[in-house]
């Protein structure tokens, strides 16, 4: 039955390659279907396999189906429905790339071998670069693609050096066997390198605003459910294949990501950019959690980026509406109350005012920092925040309260409206009953850092099972 | 100044990778016998017990005859095609997959409707050559993704070598366009049939990719079950993509 | 000793992506890294035998083969360069035509 998570939409796109009509139906339907299939899995607390061909692990590829890569497929496919009922203009001409996008982005959570991870994820970086040249935006989607290129051969690399030391692509077989000393070094950096461009790591985060302030599009479905893919891609090759070790640069790095993406974002003067770089400081904050290892640490980070993945589909969503509406943007909520407010309340969770949900996650995260002595990171976090209280409060206010000069009221189209507002609510909701997501996340974090499970679950499937 | 980071940066990264290539079996000496291909080659997945094999229990499989044996799980006589469409077929769905999505990137962000011309008359040894070389070159390329079980191929050079016989037919005749509708009715078509072959293989077998034709004798043409199928299948897949995109470079105008 | 032949020719493409204005010899130097990459995958795989496939020669299996999965996995990734450059190609035809020009230093002001 998963693979169908990933057949469906390939047959989709194939098809609506010659029946350009019905791509926008397809769609629509395909988002449908693979949602309803992730539910009928809910948190199967076991390791599902099914393996490709019937040949079994470590010899053939298999898709794993467990706790982590259920939750990770959920909210992608969600959010992936959630777009494909946006207005059809919002996606013209680009849906073929948007099935296809799914499809990998399924593959690539689902699957439990390295070089087919590397080919979906070279799926998401070709996808995504045409995601983002729609509105002439090319000069940033090149600078993306090389990137993406780059990323891809360092992944590939990193693949290479895994099948030299143990003999196998397989991620049970390798978190099994384990790697010694100087391979697993060799290793662990360069998967940091490759993924560190998709997770938006410094330096290699050059081609966010770029690409995420370049058209309406992007945004919402790049910042959420790709950035969700390739930091569980992170917790899983370093929790699960690694046993948690190689960590370190990665702490160090997403620290750095973290102050040097809030200071970005408080010296640009342009909406959809602003919020680009605080998606990277955030990309950092959920790293820098991944990289301490323990099963709350992961718990939290995942927790916080589902909060985060929430706030900025309604935050890119409600941008994108916008700039694109209207030249000038000083007091336009005015015009769009349920829009502003959706927007606020968005933001004021991204902060972490208590009332919403990122307050919840903010604060446990410090709270989990101090329990283990550390410092450093509960400093970093709250130096962010405090850029981050800058910013926003000086966007809200521009869009609530400055002079407005005259433009003709543009009409919300209906899906934009109601899911910013159903959204924004969901964030009080988890502030006023968090353990909605924390059980999920806590199911994930157990499920990561279970490696005997894992591997016991892969290797008994007998004949390969559904 | 900046030459000089470069530089800098170049040879770490030099000096960080030679450092770690000394984890790696030395050039030329490595154990067949440690890797899964050794049991790619020898045909025997399907008895292998895959945990005693990895904590090192099990002899190597002894020498037996392979060529002309009939119904082994894995009937083509090229390993490597075996392992790119048989035990491995889900990567290659994801490399086709890789080309498409470049494909409609390029048909997206390239549009025009008319033929681009070269404003220079082709030569008249190209344009005689090219009635005659073009229907081997089409016939080579048939020759290759059809044999690929048999000798080193497949699907993707075969696909390429027609594509290069379009853009040979682009370069001798200024007047020549593609259908481009054929050519993507052909192209998603054949994508199409791809992964239903291999949701065949999912009812019939209960697993994506599962191959269900019998798997004849090592050697023959019609061997390897649903491989030569698979093959011909992405080869026109290919050629017709490829020949879709050198058509939209040749485009210009709004 | 063909693995550090590859590893100085990626080192030469990182070189020419960090030096290199004109934007076509970015795009070269990233299929001059997936080339490096891909030759050091097939070195990976080589020992003193065979090509791995079956004919009326080579009839019986023994250890006497070279690994063919690299082999496989190089076909893959061939491919995948070949999409990434195809589509880094068009980008580049449409840059050209918005900003009538390929060099870094006059898309530095490009806000958009």
């Amino acid at each position: 039955m998963i693979s169908l998570l990933v057949a469906v939409p390939l047959l989709a796109a194939f098809v609506s390659l010659f029946w350009k009509k019905a791509s926008d139906v397809l769609f629509s339907l395909v988002a449908l279907f693979n949602v309803i299939v992730v539910l009928s899995k809910w948190f199967p607390g076991v390791v599902e396999i099914h393996a490709m061909g019937n040949w079994k692990p470590p010899f053939g590829i298999n898709l794993v189906l467990d706790d982590a890569s259920f939750y990770a497929a959920l909210i992608v496919n969600l959010i992936f429905l959630m777009v494909s009922s946006l207005p059809v203009e919002t996606k013209k001409g680009y849906e073929t790339s948007l099935m296809l996008l799914l499809g990998a982005t399924n593959g690539f959570v689902l699957t439990g071998d390295l070089f087919n991870s590397f080919v979906f994820m070279e799926i998401i970086t070709i996808t995504a670069v045409t995601t983002a040249a729609k509105r002439e935006n090319f000069y940033n989607a090149y600078k993306y693609l090389i990137l993406g290129g780059i990323a891809g051969s360092f992944y590939l690399l990193a693949t290479i050096f895994a099948y030299g030391a143990t003999g196998s692509l397989n991620m049970a077989h390798i978190a099994m066997v384990g790697l010694s000393g100087s391979s697993l070094l060799a290793v662990t950096m360069l998967y940091t390198i490759g993924l560190g461009v998709e997770a938006k790591l410094f330096p290699l985060n050059g081609w966010v605003p770029g690409v995420y302030g370049g058209n309406e599009v992007s945004p919402i479905v790049l910042g959420t459910a790709v950035s969700f893919a390739a930091l569980y891609m992170l917790g899983r090759l370093f929790g699960t294949v690694f046993h948690g070790s190689g960590l370190n640069t990665l702490y160090v790095l997403s620290l750095v990501t973290i102050l040097t993406g809030e200071m970005a974002a408080l010296r640009e003067s342009r909406l959809l950019r602003t919020f680009a770089y605080s998606s990277v400081a955030q990309a950092g904050v959920v790293a820098a959690m991944i990289s301490k290892g323990t099963e709350n640490a992961l718990n939290l980070a995942y927790f916080h980026l589902t909060n985060d993945v929430i706030a900025k589909f309604v935050i890119f969503l409600v941008a994108g509406f916008l700039v694109y509406s209207y030249r000038d943007l000083n007091g336009v909520f005015r015009k769009h109350k349920l829009l502003g407010i959706s927007f606020s309340m968005a933001t004021f969770s991204l902060v972490g005012f208590p009332m919403f949900a990122g307050f919840q996650s903010k604060i446990r995260m410090i709270m989990e920092a101090f329990s283990t002595k550390d410092f450093l990171f509960p400093a970093v976090l709250l130096i962010a925040t405090a850029i981050e209280v800058g910013y926003v409060i000086r966007w809200n206010v521009r869009l609530w309260f400055e002079e407005e000069t005259f433009e003709e009221r543009s009409k919300v189209p209906l899906t934009i409206g109601f899911f910013s507002f159903a959204l924004a609510i969901l964030l009080v909701v988890v502030f006023l009953q968090p353990d909605v997501f924390l059980e999920g996340t806590q199911k994930m974090a157990k499920a990561l850092l279970d490696t005997e499970s894992y591997v016991n679950g892969v290797f008994s499937a007998v004949k390969g099972g559904m | 100044m900046r030459r000089f980071f470069a530089i800098l940066i170049s040879a770490a990264f030099v000096y960080v990778m030679l450092s770690f290539i000394t984890t790696l079996e030395p050039f030329g000496k490595i154990d067949l016998s440690r890797r899964v291909s050794v049991h790619y080659l020898a045909k025997d997945v399907n008895t292998v017990d895959s945990r005693k094999w990895i904590e090192g229990n099990l002899q190597v499989p002894s020498e037996r005859r392979i060529y002309g044996e009939s119904n082994l799980e894995d009937g083509s006589a090229n390993v490597v095609t075996s392992i790119v469409v048989n035990y491995r077929s889900f990567d290659t769905l994801g490399e086709v997959t890789v080309l498409l999505a470049a494909a409609i990137g390029v048909g997206t962000i390239l549009r025009g409707s008319r033929r681009m011309k070269y404003r220079r008359e082709p030569n008249f040894i190209l344009k005689v050559s090219t009635g005659i070389l073009l229907p081997l070159i089409l016939m080579f390329g048939v020759y290759i993704f059809v044999h690929g079980h048999l000798s080193p191929g497949g699907g993707f050079p075969g696909g390429t070598v027609i594509a290069a016989a379009i853009l040979l037919l682009y370069l001798s005749n200024e007047e020549f366009t593609l259908n481009e509708g054929r050519a993507k009715l052909l192209e998603g078509s054949m994508g199409a049939l791809y992964v239903l072959v291999g949701l065949i293989g999912l009812l019939t077998g209960g697993a994506f990719l599962y191959n269900f034709l019998s798997t004849g004798r090592v050697g023959d043409l019609f061997s390897a079950g649903v491989v030569p199928v698979v093959y011909i299948i992405i080869g026109l897949k290919v050629g017709s993509e490829l020949s879709g995109v050198i058509s939209e470079i040749h485009r210009k105008g709004e | 000793m063909i693995y550090v032949i590859s590893i100085l020719l990626a080192g030469i493409g990182i070189y020419g992506l960090l030096t290199q204005k004109n934007l076509f010899k970015h795009l070269v130097s990233l299929t001059i890294i997936d080339t490096a990459v891909n030759l050091f995958i097939i070195a990976l795989g080589y020992r003193e035998g065979d090509a791995p496939i079956y004919t009326d020669r080579v009839m019986n299996f023994s250890l006497n083969f070279v690994d063919p999965l690299p082999q496989a996995l190089v076909l893959t990734a061939i491919v995948i360069g070949v999409g990434v450059l195809a589509l880094g190609a068009s980008l580049l035809v449409r840059i050209k035509e918005k900003h009538s020009s390929l060099d870094l230093e006059e898309m530095k002001g490009v806000k958009e």
